[in-house]
């Protein structure tokens, strides 16, 4: 930055223009020749991108991911024992029929309507089918 | 001017069109207490963040200008007090052998030996004036404009200018040195 400095008098005091010109010239030389923003929104600049860049609920998306870890370890094995209930009923259904314990159930001839009680292997099994025995 | 309640975050719009209207003025004061455009503007950057913590506060400046030069000033005054001052953050020594990327020319030097000499003039003079010559040479202000910051009149502006130059040309005289560069 080149500042003209105007000559002084060889008398020893400058006139008035010489003067102006040299106060002029030392104070423009001082002042900052690229004048700084407020440090305090500098500072705070430099901060907020990352404030920014955050989403919303932070984490949310964590928080999400443990609820459905938490609901899968609960409702899994409640879903899988229902499941193996649910087969294991069927199949005793078809197969092996759950035991009667009634012992003022009726026992009728194969054949006969109504309950038919089948022997098998010592053990009583109901099939329902019919009407109801009399 | 008593500050009042002010709800709300601050208004960084405000507050940058403050500081792009009145940070000059404030850094003027500043320069015109120590002579040192670095400390000025050291200064003139604590007022401002002092403003915006009052406004983070919650408290609104009703004359914010007439605030931030009175904070600047009572700012420069402290500055003499200040620990920064007194001790720096550095030892003089550390900057020992430090030298500037490119060496000025000649004309530079000369017009630095010259300036030096005015400084040191200036210096002198009571702080009145050197507030005075900095707003009218650093800033361009008319007298009215001066007179609007120091809250003074336009006749006592134009008083105080002539006697503050009146002043420096004498003691320019007085030590006859020689100001071309």
């Amino acid at each position: 930055m080149s500042v003209a400095v105007p000559p002084v008098q060889q008398t020893g005091r400058p006139s008035e223009d010489e003067l102006d010109g040299l106060l002029r010239a030392f104070y423009r030389a001082e002042l900052p020749y690229a004048w700084p923003p407020p440090r305090v929104l500098a500072d705070r600049n430099a901060i907020l991108p990352l404030r920014r860049a955050l989403p919303r609920f932070p984490m949310l998306r964590t928080r999400l991911a443990l609820a459905a870890c938490v609901a899968f370890f609960v409702a899994g094995p409640l879903f899988l024992s229902s499941y193996f209930n649910r087969a294991n009923t069927e199949t005793a259904t078809t197969t092996e029929p759950a035991l009667i314990g009634n012992e003022k159930a009726e026992r009728v001839q194969p054949g006969t309507a109504g309950y038919q009680l089948l022997q098998k292997d010592g053990r009583t099994w109901i099939k329902v089918g019919g009407n109801s025995p009399k | 001017m008593s500050p009042i309640p002010n709800p709300g975050p601050p208004d960084r719009a405000e507050f940058e069109a403050l500081y792009q209207h009145h940070s000059r003025e404030v850094w003027a004061l500043a320069y015109a207490r120590w002579m040192n455009a670095d400390t000025a503007m050291d200064i003139a950057q604590e007022t401002f963040l002092r403003l915006w913590r009052e406004w983070e506060k919650g408290e609104r400046i009703l004359n914010p200008r007439a605030w931030l030069l009175r904070v600047a000033r009572n700012l420069a005054e402290d500055y003499a007090k200040s620990a920064f001052r007194r001790n720096g953050t550095h030892p003089p020594q550390t900057m020992n052998g430090v030298q500037a990327h490119d060496l000025p020319p000649l004309e530079i030097l000369e017009r630095e030996e010259a300036f030096a000499h005015l400084r040191k003039e200036l210096e002198q003079l009571p702080q009145a004036d050197r507030e005075i010559l900095t707003l009218r040479y650093a800033l361009d202000y008319n007298t009215g404009e001066i007179a609007g910051l120091l809250a003074i009149k336009e006749s006592a502006v134009h008083m105080r200018l002539s006697r503050a130059r009146q002043r420096l040309a004498g003691r320019l005289r007085d030590t006859n040195g020689d100001l071309r560069p």
